[in-house]
């Protein structure tokens, strides 16, 4: 089966002993392991198959390539929170920044204990993680970081807080400084697909699942294909269903198969405001590299970090200050944007009927504004401290920062409704773990209830993984197939 | 710089003076890109909430009428600043931030240089028929 998008309308009947719903990192490895133990497996993906480098990172044309709705997607509520998701194959993966962390075995023993969930230890997660690294291959920077990213490092030097360059999933060529691209993303696209597919699994581009139902002992997916020669309805048939389509998508597909028992109760997510920080010298364009370096001394509470600073992104950091926005083209070589992150997001995902994509709803978290607040104040006392000039926070009417004794104007606690608040980091919308934990599937990913149905993805995981989850996401997904599969 | 751009209906005629404070309103080029580009994101917003966008461009393009005497997009391009201005301190939220939506993706693209968007796919539908 071709990797390729699919130039002609598949099969109205698609069959297989094992069907898996979605590509993101949490479907790539399931397929992976599943496709080289032999079984027959055929996964679906929504999206397209676009080559990891075909476009510019964070460019227009990726938005669109790549990203469900081209972006525009939002959890609603008392401020409303904008993420982008994937809708291609390798999911997150291809759209992310590719930073990678070995799953927090803090986090994964008080998600053990928590959720009573068997078998679970931060020491066999680290095994899983490194197992998956020897697919996905991570490596740190092959030269000197860029300026903006050692500031943020520098800030934290100067305040004795802990911080580091984080690993991507990046693998660097000799000669990454004159290649068009600088490395090649080890996305899922890149990595375990290919190695699905080598392993005789088949991949079928352009599929949405829209309900799913058993009949006599087999999973029946009602299915919509899309392509370049229309669309049509169609029908899959497999005696073990795997859904893996994220952390919104696969509560809403498991709703409208009439799955409802705490499913999309329980939406947790990172959520980031962004600052941008002038300094007196030039701090971006200075090389082709991304920023990597992360404070994590305030973990679990919040995180603070340094993102991709170009114009183009730069326009996003500043959303709120739109009279900043003149002055980007001249000043932008001055000026780093950076994020501080909390853990505490909370919401849920429900079926919209009438409407394709579900209703994501951001729940009011007092204790998750207290945390941002203290994570934006933080953030900004490290950049002074690493020599700002100014720091603009991304606050509607929010006053520009000129010094430390200015961080008295930032507000005590910020205001939902003033703030522009995004995430990347959506998970435990179907938390596995005991029956009586409000979970959705038991220790291994299988649904309670359903026979031969199993979650893979962001959505399985209980609760926030404080870290970029996708490390966390694929260990895990490891972890189960490992017991499925034994 | 190239051709002049005329702006036909609402859209075009904001993006053309959201560009102004980049002193970019009179390239043609980047105008129809912007315009496109704020045109497909709209559509790719989830629920009805294309709809609510193109019922807001309604309703502003003829709120122009009894402050300006003339549709916003039949306005001159200093006249629909001073609307822009108007909306930007409106005291509906709803409409700033209408505004502060095309605001940010007139600025991303005004800052990311030449943009080639493929085209949609043909049968995109956004209704479930689940």
């Amino acid at each position: 089966m071709s990797m390729l998008p699919q130039a002609h309308p598949p099969a109205d009947l698609i069959s297989a002993e094992i069907a898996i719903v979605g590509s993101g990192p949490g479907g790539a490895v399931t397929g992976m392991l599943l496709a080289q133990a032999g079984r027959d497996v055929v996964m679906l993906e929504e999206g397209a198959h676009v080559e990891v480098d075909a476009y510019r990172a964070f460019s227009p044309e990726e938005m669109h390539a790549k990203l469900r709705n081209n972006g525009m997607t939002m959890a609603l509520g008392p401020s409303p929170v904008a993420f982008w998701e994937a809708r291609c194959v390798g999911g997150g993966s291809e759209v992310n920044r590719g930073l990678y962390h070995r799953p927090s075995p803090e986090v994964i023993a008080a998600w053990a204990e928590r959720q009573s969930i068997e078998a679970l230890s931060p020491e066999d997660m680290t095994d899983l993680a490194l197992e998956g690294e020897k697919v996905a291959k991570i490596s740190t920077l092959p030269g000197p970081a860029p300026k903006v990213s050692l500031k943020l490092a520098e800030g934290a030097e100067a305040m004795g807080w802990s911080h580091m360059e984080v690993p991507r999933l990046y693998s660097y060529g000799a000669d990454w400084q004159s290649a068009p691209q600088p490395g090649l993303k080890q996305s899922m696209s890149a990595t375990y697909i290919p190695a699905f597919v080598a392993a005789g699994g088949r991949l079928q581009t352009g599929i949405r699942v829209t309900g799913l139902r058993r009949e006599n002992g087999i999973w029946r997916l009602k299915a919509r294909a899309r392509g370049i020669w229309g669309q049509k309805t169609i029908e899959i048939r497999a005696k073990t269903v795997f859904i893996a389509c994220g952390a919104t998508q696969t509560p809403a597909l498991l709703r409208r198969s009439g799955i409802k028992r705490h499913v999309g109760d329980s939406l947790a997510y990172h959520s980031m405001i962004k600052v941008v920080a002038r300094f007196d010298e030039e701090i971006t364009g200075d090389t082709p590299l991304d920023p990597v370096h992360q404070v994590k001394h305030f973990d679990p509470r919040f995180s603070l970090g340094a993102s991709v600073s170009n114009p183009a992104t730069t326009a996003f950091a500043l959303s709120d200050r739109p009279d900043l926005l003149p002055r980007l083209a001249s000043e932008w070589r001055h000026w780093g944007c950076y994020y501080a992150q909390s853990t505490g997001g909370m919401g849920t995902v429900r079926r919209l009927p009438g409407f394709e994509d579900p209703l994501i709803r951001a729940k009011d978290n007092p204790q998750d504004i207290e945390d941002l607040s203290a994570g934006l104040r933080a953030l900004c006392e490290c950049l002074f401290a690493a020599g700002a000039q100014a720091i603009y926070p991304n606050i509607q009417g929010a006053a520009d920062l000129y010094g430390p004794q200015d961080l008295a104007r930032l507000p005590r606690r910020l205001d939902p409704a003033t703030v522009s608040l995004s995430t990347l980091h959506l998970t435990a919308t179907c938390p596995m773990g005991a029956e009586d934990r409000g979970s959705v599937c038991d220790s291994f990913g299988r649904v309670w209830g359903a026979e031969d149905l199993y979650l893979a993805d962001s959505a399985m995981l209980p609760g926030p993984t404080v870290v970029n989850p996708q490390g966390t996401i694929m260990a895990m997904a490891r972890r189960n197939m490992n017991h499925f599969l034994h | 710089m190239s051709e002049p751009f005329d702006p036909q209906g609402f859209l075009p005629a904001l993006s053309q003076t959201l560009l102004t404070p980049y002193g970019r309103e009179g390239d043609g080029a980047l105008c129809h890109q912007v315009s496109g580009f704020l045109a497909a994101q709209r559509r790719g917003l989830p629920h009805a909430m294309p709809y609510a966008m193109g019922l807001a461009s309604v309703l502003m393009e003829l709120s122009c009428v009894p402050l300006k005497g003339r549709r916003f997009s039949r306005l001159p391009l200093a006249a629909r600043v001073e609307m822009v201005n108007f909306w930007r301190r409106a005291p509906l939220s709803a409409i700033r931030n209408f505004l502060k939506f095309h605001e940010v993706f007139a600025a991303y693209i005004a800052h990311s240089g030449p943009v080639e968007l493929r085209p949609e796919m043909p049968a995109e539908k956004k209704a479930d028929p689940a």
